[in-house]
């Protein structure tokens, strides 16, 4: 149980890390909306499961879950906005040509 | 099944008992005293919140009860691509091989609720924002094009939730 | 830790946007590992609440920013 516990932690952490990489290599705006949105939520989520098969089921647990299912609802809602509030205010996608 | 509009008190009570729920949840705790304060803030808050919580235009109106058994594997579904997602997510970053781009999909869905669902998983899916909705019309950025066909990519990415999607909001 | 670069360094105000919306994210698990490591619920309060805050202010902030002219 330990193992896979620390094998979710070391998984959360690569993906955090490659999402933080990928917001500074990215060139603009909407490029930079997918490690962001996808990478943070896949990193926490990783390590909440990780830390679910760590600590057992318990009311810490339950918490966690909940905490889990606000962020998988959130942050697509607000990579959502950053993306409507950037072609609103008329920045160009940048394109590989 | 058609409801003009939902009374003042049917708005209360939905809200009240959402509230009340979620209360219960946090605090875990079954004493008078924070039964109690919860009681008396879920109902002020629902007194004052109750527009905005349920509102009537057309949601409420062509409102069959989605079907809670096929959210089970829509949710496995959504866990998968978003672990799938990020890998590609970080393919990408490591190889900066991009080639992003606009394109428009329609859906077939047309219940609001089940549009905003569509939208946040494919914002979850591997490579895929959305940007825009406009009634029946999803405006999506693509981190790496491969077809500018409008069918083959509406194929490509929208592949799995919208079947279960509809089957939920049928 | 390096989201403080990309917020310190973006051109425009959105690319700053991004960087706090995934710091928001990685200090949010920071204090629920801290909430198990010490085993108190109190932590994972702090959490939900620090993530809804985070929620909020990016789509609050979107919002004013929409529709604005950018100066670089």
């Amino acid at each position: 149980m330990t193992i896979a516990a620390n094998f979710f932690f070391g998984l959360g952490v690569f993906f955090m890390f490659f999402g933080v990489l990928g917001i500074i290599r990215f060139p603009d705006i909407y490029t930079r909306l997918h490690p962001a949105g996808k990478a943070g939520v896949a990193g926490l989520l990783s390590v909440f499961i990780g830390l679910i098969l760590y600590a057992g089921f318990s009311l810490i647990t339950l918490r966690i879950i909940l905490i889990a299912i606000f962020i998988v609802i959130t942050s697509p809602v607000a990579a959502h906005a950053i993306a409507r509030g950037a072609i609103e205010s008329g920045i160009k996608p940048w394109k590989n040509d | 099944m058609k409801f003009k509009s939902l009374s003042l008190i049917n708005k209360i009570l939905i809200t009240f008992f959402f509230l009340m729920f979620t209360w219960l949840l946090f605090t875990f705790s079954l004493d008078p005293f924070s039964l109690l304060l919860g009681v008396i803030f879920s109902f002020l808050i629902a007194l004052l919140t109750c527009d905005y919580f349920v509102q009537d235009d057309g949601v409420i109106q062509q409102c069959h009860l989605p079907r809670f058994q096929y959210l089970i594997p829509y949710v496995f579904v959504l866990l998968f691509e978003i672990f799938l997602g990020s890998l590609f997510v970080v393919y990408y970053v490591i190889t900066m091989r991009i080639k992003p781009g606009l394109l428009k999909l329609k859906t077939k869905l047309n219940s609001r609720f089940a549009q905003v669902l569509l939208a946040n998983s494919i914002t979850l899916t591997p490579g895929t924002v959305t940007v825009d909705i406009q009634d029946q019309e999803l405006l999506v950025h693509w981190l790496n094009v491969k077809t500018n066909e409008v069918t083959q990519a509406e194929k490509m990415i929208k592949a799995g939730f919208e079947k279960w999607l509809g089957r939920m909001f049928y | 830790m390096l989201c403080l670069v990309q917020i310190l360094r973006g051109p425009t105000h959105f690319d700053r946007l991004v960087g706090l919306n995934l710091m928001v994210a990685n200090i949010t698990a920071i204090i629920v590992v801290l909430g198990v490591y010490y085993n108190h619920l109190v932590y994972l309060d702090v959490a939900l609440v620090y993530a809804i805050l985070g929620f909020v202010s990016v789509i609050a902030i979107s919002k004013y920013l929409t529709g604005r002219e950018l100066h670089q």
